[in-house]
């Protein structure tokens, strides 16, 4: 009898030992990323981080199956990813932008497009490639300045582009894609600030 | 950077300075007696200068007590005795002060010109656009809001109108700066690295000039700077008092493969240019002759000196030349604190420099800005392929007003700088077109009748806040072959003449108690039908008129302006920004500008008002404008903690 008892007690302190270093799990959302291990895949981390973001599916599907995400990528890796997806986005935008002002014929819409050039080209030429520098060396405070100022450009071409609901933007949806990714990155980087 | 780790060719040099240093000891002592009866000569003259402001347009009446201060040395204007030009405006001491009310003195404060949030600042320097970033350092005291303790303030934009607020760049903790860390401008190199040269007040109290560059190159904020170790690079020369020598300019390479700059100097009341030569801004060479020299000007500040097209429709490099280029030389004369520039031939071949027209030199021709500005400083924006002009406009009320709101000091909304093709004598400036980004609402007005001593109420909302573009046109009423040669602003827009002040009443209440006059005054007016008219014979003023922007007998109240040249086939135009304590006014799309300070007490908040009025006797007025509403640029503090 007392030797049960004395094997009960001490498995019951094994468990509470093993217990206790169990992960919390329902306290911030954030902190499981701190705790993440190898166990867990890539998939999950992209789940996490494009729920918190404002288009979820965009997010996903620029994500997934990244050849440069891995089990030990962190939030870190995804906004650099998201960030550098983004400029070469905005960088074919721009092209297009440049080769549709060689071609209109319309003044408006010329006019329309070379302020849509003059708000992409420092976000091509400077604050995108500065998003990412400063990512990597973990200012993420300048990161986040930075994509908030692309956030602006973008969308004051979209506003030249669209006066209406009904217009059709003669950049389709480059510019409308580039606007949602930019939104997605913003968000991503306010992730790593809060951390 | 090249040449900072090479010491092969320093060790000389060193020598070289540390034996002149020996030589100079025992003259040391006989120059400080000298320094001493010289400072004391040059300090009363000061004094008096400030006092008497030697100004066309000046209303005595206006100013009381202006007879106290010549015996009180206390009471000398702050920097003067440092060796720079005064910085404060001593004669207002002794007035009554006003019983400023925080109302009053918080509307004071500007919504979208460059200031920092508290505290003294006064030249603009170092201004660049680097990785997306314009950057704008400045004369800063740290403490206070008089000047003193100068440090370099720093700030950054993507626009040249949102701007941000960054750490201090450049502090005094070296023998070559601890007294101050004076002005200074960048150049830069082809390969994208940034050199700072900038003007140190020893702790000897000497000025000499220092090198500084950017800690790191790959920062696009360019937050921390190092000095070059062996400091200073530039001492004064043999000849040239050890406080006369200062604010060296952005560098020009030229066909020698060498890079040249200048800086200001004087010797017996004769403003002149000094030239150095480098390869590597580390070593320099002193021409044997100046750039240029005016005699009578005094000690120039502040020298700018740069190409413009005279195609006139873009900026140039600093590097620029050839034909189609003339060069702009500029100074801040330290005598008068009036900033004067010309336009004239760079002869590259001997680095001088003579005005196309001998009597507009510079310190007696034009001058960048009829109001209250000084240590202007203009920069290449390879960005936008511009000329782009800063300037500081100090305040025009009193110190002890100054200590109390905390602050003192603006910036003038950046220019661009074009040369006139029209004209060929002036300059245009104009506000950056990003000041565009501000514009909320708008009114227009067009063909609105204004007649003789009447004044109509533009309905606009507020006030304090707007961006003004007018075109007005004559009506001669009655006969013509009214002889009427006035010139000039007169006493301010109370004078009335046959054609003019006609223009805008800024910062107005309803009652018009206080008002700020922005006007045009014609010498003549001809008839359009007659033959016998020619325009040579008619001049147009622009104007400011402050003597009645305040009840506040402490703040100072001058009439401001110049003759305007306004071509045959040209309506007379005028653009204003108005932001609370400073109107910037600009008259024939910027040939003539004119910056000044307000400080009403009525005339504040929802009390402020637009006008139109007219004051000429024997003319109507039609008047067109559009007008609007400015946001406020938010100028802050870089969100380097933001978690929003």
């Amino acid at each position: 009898m007392a030797k049960t008892l004395h094997i009960t007690f001490t498995i019951t302190i094994i468990l509470l030992f093993s217990s206790s270093s169990i992960p919390c799990t329902q306290s911030q959302t954030t902190r499981v990323y701190y705790y993440w291990n190898e166990n867990n895949g890539v998939e999950d981390l992209i789940e996490q981080v494009c729920k918190r973001t404002p288009f979820y599916d965009l997010c996903i599907s620029t994500l997934h199956n990244n050849p440069l995400l891995s089990p030990k990528s962190d939030i870190k890796q995804v906004a650099l990813i998201m960030v550098n997806n983004i400029l070469s986005n905005a960088t074919d935008t721009l092209n297009y932008i440049e080769a549709l002002l060689k071609h209109t014929k319309d003044p408006q819409l010329e006019q329309a497009l070379a302020l849509c050039a003059e708000s992409y080209i420092p976000v091509v030429r400077f604050t995108l490639p500065q998003a990412a520098v400063a990512i990597s060396q973990g200012h993420f405070a300048f990161a986040s300045y930075c994509i908030s100022d692309a956030v602006k450009e973008v969308n004051s071409c979209e506003g030249r582009l669209v006066k209406s609901p009904s217009d059709k933007s003669p950049l389709g949806d480059r510019n409308d894609v580039v606007q949602k990714l930019v939104d997605v990155a913003n968000a991503i980087i306010k992730l790593l600030l809060k951390a | 950077m090249e040449g900072i780790e090479d010491d092969v060719g320093h060790v000389p040099l060193l020598e070289a300075e540390e034996e002149e240093e020996e030589g100079r000891r025992p003259l040391r002592l006989r120059g400080s007696y000298l320094g001493i009866f010289g400072s004391t000569v040059f300090l009363v003259s000061m004094a008096a200068l400030i006092i008497y402001q030697g100004h066309d347009y000046y209303d005595e009446a206006k100013i009381e007590n202006k007879g106290n201060n010549n015996n009180n040395y206390n009471k000398v204007p702050r920097g003067v005795a440092e060796g720079v030009s005064a910085k404060s405006n001593s004669f207002l001491s002794e007035t009554t002060p006003y019983n400023w009310t925080n109302a009053m003195l918080s509307w004071q404060r500007t919504a979208f010109h460059f200031q920092p949030e508290r505290n003294w600042m006064n030249d603009p320097n170092g201004p660049l656009f680097h990785k997306g970033w314009y950057h704008l350092f400045y004369q800063y005291n740290p403490f206070s809001a008089v000047w003193g303790n100068i440090t370099w303030g720093h700030a950054v934009s993507r626009d040249l109108i949102h701007w941000l607020y960054l750490p201090e760049a450049i502090v005094r903790d070296m023998w070559f700066d601890i007294n101050g860390a004076w002005s200074g401008s960048a150049t830069l190199l082809p390969g994208g690295e940034i050199v700072m040269l900038y003007t140190g007040y020893t702790h000897q109290q000497v000025q000499v000039q220092n090198l500084a560059y950017p800690a790191d190159a790959s920062d696009p904020l360019l937050l921390n700077w190092v000095k070059y170790a062996k400091n200073p690079v530039m001492v004064p020369p043999p000849g040239i008092g050890p406080n006369d020598f200062r604010d060296p300019t952005t560098a020009w390479f030229g066909p020698d493969n060498k890079w040249t700059l200048t800086l200001g100097s004087m010797l017996n009341d004769s403003g002149l240019s000094l030239v150095y030569k480098t390869t590597d801004f580390i070593n320099y060479e002193l021409n044997d002759h100046f750039l240029h020299v005016v005699p009578g000007t005094g000690m120039w500040e502040c020298v700018d000196f740069y190409p413009v097209s005279i195609n006139g429709s873009v900026g140039l490099d600093t590097s620029a030349n050839g034909p189609g280029v003339k060069h702009v030389l500029k100074a801040s004369l330290d005598d008068t604190k009036l900033d004067y520039y010309a336009i004239g031939t760079y002869f590259i071949e001997n680095d001088t420099w003579i005005p196309d027209d001998p009597d507009l030199d510079v310190g007696i021709g034009l001058r960048l800005d009829y109001g209250k500005y000084y240590a202007s400083k203009s920069f290449y924006d390879q960005n936008k392929q511009r000329r782009v002009l800063w300037g500081w406009i100090n305040e025009s009320d009193s110190e002890v007003a100054d200590i109390t709101k905390g602050w003192a000091s603006l910036q003038t909304i950046p220019r661009t700088v074009l040369y006139d093709k029209k004209t060929g004598t002036n300059l245009l400036q104009w506000p950056v077109e990003e000041i565009e980004s501000l514009r909320l609402s708008s009114h227009e007005f067009k063909e609105l009748l204004v007649k003789p001593g009447t004044v109509v109420p533009l309905h606009i909302g507020p006030a304090t806040q707007l961006d003004i573009i007018a075109e007005f046109e004559i009506e001669l009423l009655g006969s013509e072959g009214i002889v009427n040669n006035v010139e000039g602003c007169g006493v301010g827009a109370v004078e009335r003449s046959a054609f003019g002040p006609f223009g805008i009443l800024a910062i107005a209440n309803d009652q018009l108690s206080e008002l700020t006059p922005i006007y045009f005054r014609l010498s003549n007016y001809g008839n359009g039908t007659s033959t016998t008219t020619t325009t040579t014979t008619t001049s147009t003023s622009f104007c400011v008129d402050e003597t009645r922007s305040s009840k506040a007998p402490d703040v100072s109240k001058q009439v401001f302006g110049s003759k305007v040249p306004v071509l045959n086939d040209e309506k007379l135009s005028l653009r204003v920004l108005v932001d609370h304590s400073i109107i910037e006014s600009f008259a024939q799309g910027g040939r003539t500008v004119i910056s000044s300070r307000v400080y009403p007490t009525e005339a504040i908040y929802g009390a402020a008002r637009l006008f139109l009025f007219n004051n000429a006797t024997d003319i109507n007025i039609k008047a067109s404008l559009k007008i609007w509403q400015l946001n406020s640029a938010f100028i802050r503090p870089f969100p380097f903690h933001d978690t929003q």
